[in-house]
């Protein structure tokens, strides 16, 4: 299983290092998003700077809608989802190799996208640890959610509309929590992101299970 | 409910003589019964609630919403318990069988009607006690993330391809829908906690005499209404099923029957 | 009052939209099909 998924991770991996699609849209895409928020809150720097935890997360769920449409548009065309099905892949392999390399482009326009929150929303980083701990949680919780509907919206007409509608309400809580454990390290709140980060570990947990559990079942007939 | 829609003549699937039997519709004498039952129940509640019962010293008037709301809120979250369920025992391999299907997408939809009802309800009472629309309190927050999640769902089974991949796929969003709802619940109470408590659940409930009595009844009311409801629209998901499976040589049997009959 | 009568108005109206709908989706469908084929 482990095998498998770094197989296809580094094949999804590799495909994004060498189309540059993360780099050359998705990232300029995130920032846009960033200096729209700008436009929407009036450039007030106080307000920005109290909002950013979650427009950051906003903008970060929004990549990584398109990460995951990203990641199984590679599969649609010439047959590669039949390949990868006949190639004798343990799905779960599969699930956590897909969910991976999500994570990874994801993890990297975080970085990004925090730079651009210091830069343009003027955020002091003050507790660094906490910060990289709950994106690392919440990414992992993202991704894992990502890809299970991703398969399940994968090769339908409607996909492009239907992935959102379907992936957005789920990730709500990771939305939440990484939130308001991002107002606590950064000093905008009381208390510690502690039981938040707990949130959002439950959250790829039990997402990361199903997928595991239940891909083989989804890829079947996707 | 069940007797007074005129048959339709528009857009109906091309069939053989429509004989008018007693069953050419999805009810039987069991949802006539229910649909009395539930009619008889919901004009007991309203008279109950609008009428009867006194209006409350804290709520004034608007305590007669509670004859609606939180019954519509219950049967909501029965219904997408049930589609849960369903969705289960279509996915377990011994029990799989088309009907836990048809039964899932029904309950789903019927809990999307149930669950959007109870935000409107919620809406009008929050707007007569508290003064707005809406509020970010968990509860509110929780149904309304509730609905997208099986809106969703409704969506995805909306899609093509064969029954089965269908079925499959829709199972699993159910239950993956089903499985966030305790981390939701969290998530929201420690995010926002405004709503009152459980008016019948707490030990010691401080609503007496009609005021029991109407909510209690409210809850069977509208319980049988969702029965009355789902029964039918099994039947129909069950027709849909076999209509599009069938439909296309139902048609041609059908023409062919007109050919030799000239 | 009014919002207790907009709220009773609202189910009201809602469910019957809705069962109607349902019903009669049922009736075009249920003639297509002999009634002892209608499979419940």
């Amino acid at each position: 299983m482990w095998r498998d998924a770094l197989l296809v991770a580094g094949k999804d991996l590799r495909i994004e290092a060498r189309s540059r699609v993360a780099t050359n849209q998705v990232a300029p895409y995130a920032l846009v998003v960033l200096l729209l928020f700008g436009f929407a809150f009036d450039a007030d720097r106080e307000l920005l700077t109290r909002a950013a935890p979650g427009l950051y997360w906003v903008a970060v769920l929004l990549c990584s809608l398109l990460a995951v449409q990203r990641s199984f548009a590679l599969e649609a065309a010439d047959g590669a989802r039949d390949g990868l099905r006949l190639a004798g892949l343990d799905p779960a392999g599969i699930f956590l190799g897909k969910a991976a390399a999500v994570a990874v482009v994801l993890a990297g326009l975080e970085v990004l996208l925090g730079g651009g929150i210091v830069v343009l929303y003027g955020t002091g980083v003050h507790h660094p640890l906490t910060l990289v701990v709950t994106a690392l949680a919440a990414t992992a919780g993202l991704a894992a959610a990502g890809v299970v509907y991703g398969i399940m919206a994968a090769g339908l007409r409607v996909r492009e509309t239907l992935l959102p509608l379907l992936v957005l309400p789920v990730v709500a809580p990771v939305l939440l929590a990484a939130t308001q454990a991002w107002r606590s390290a950064l000093g905008l709140a009381p208390g510690d992101g502690g039981r938040w980060l707990g949130l959002l570990a439950a959250f790829a947990a039990i997402y990361l299970t199903l997928g595991v559990l239940g891909f083989g079942t989804l890829l079947e007939d996707a | 409910m069940t007797t007074t829609t005129a048959p339709a003549t528009v857009g109906t699937p091309p069939a053989g003589p429509a004989a008018p039997t007693a069953r050419s519709s999805t009810g039987d004498r069991t949802t006539r019964l229910l649909g009395v039952a539930a009619l008889a129940l919901l004009a007991a509640t309203a008279w109950l609630g609008l009428v009867v019962s006194p209006p409350d010293v804290t709520q004034g008037q608007l305590v007669r919403l509670i004859y609606v709301h939180p019954a519509l809120a219950t049967c909501c979250y029965l219904a997408f318990g049930l589609c849960a369920l369903a969705s289960a025992a279509w996915l377990w391999p011994t029990t799989r069988a088309r009907r836990w299907d048809a039964l899932a997408g029904a309950a789903g939809e019927v809990g999307v009607v149930l669950c959007g009802l109870t935000l409107a309800t919620g809406s009008i009472w929050g707007r007569g006690s508290w003064g707005v629309w809406w509020t970010w309190d968990a509860r509110l927050t929780l149904t309304a993330l509730l609905f997208a999640v099986f809106v969703g769902y409704l969506g995805l089974r909306r899609t093509g391809g064969t029954s089965e991949a269908r079925a499959r796929r829709a199972a699993v969003a159910a239950l993956l829908g089903a499985a966030v709802v305790p981390l939701d619940h969290e998530a929201t109470n420690w995010w926002r906690t405004l709503h009152q408590g459980n008016t019948l659940l707490t030990s010691s409930p401080h609503i007496h005499g009609w005021q029991l009595l109407t909510m209690a009844l409210s809850f069977v009311a509208f319980v049988v209404t969702g029965a009355w409801l789902l029964v039918h629209r099994y039947r129909v998901e069950l027709l849909e099923d076999r209509y599009e499976t069938d439909g296309l040589r139902a048609a041609l049997a059908a023409r062919r029957a007109e050919g030799s009959a000239r | 009052m009014s919002y207790v009568w907009m709220g009773y108005a609202v189910t009201a109206v809602g469910l019957a939209l809705y069962a109607v709908r349902t019903v009669r989706r049922g009736r075009q469908l249920a003639r297509s099909f002999p009634p002892e084929e209608h499979g419940w």
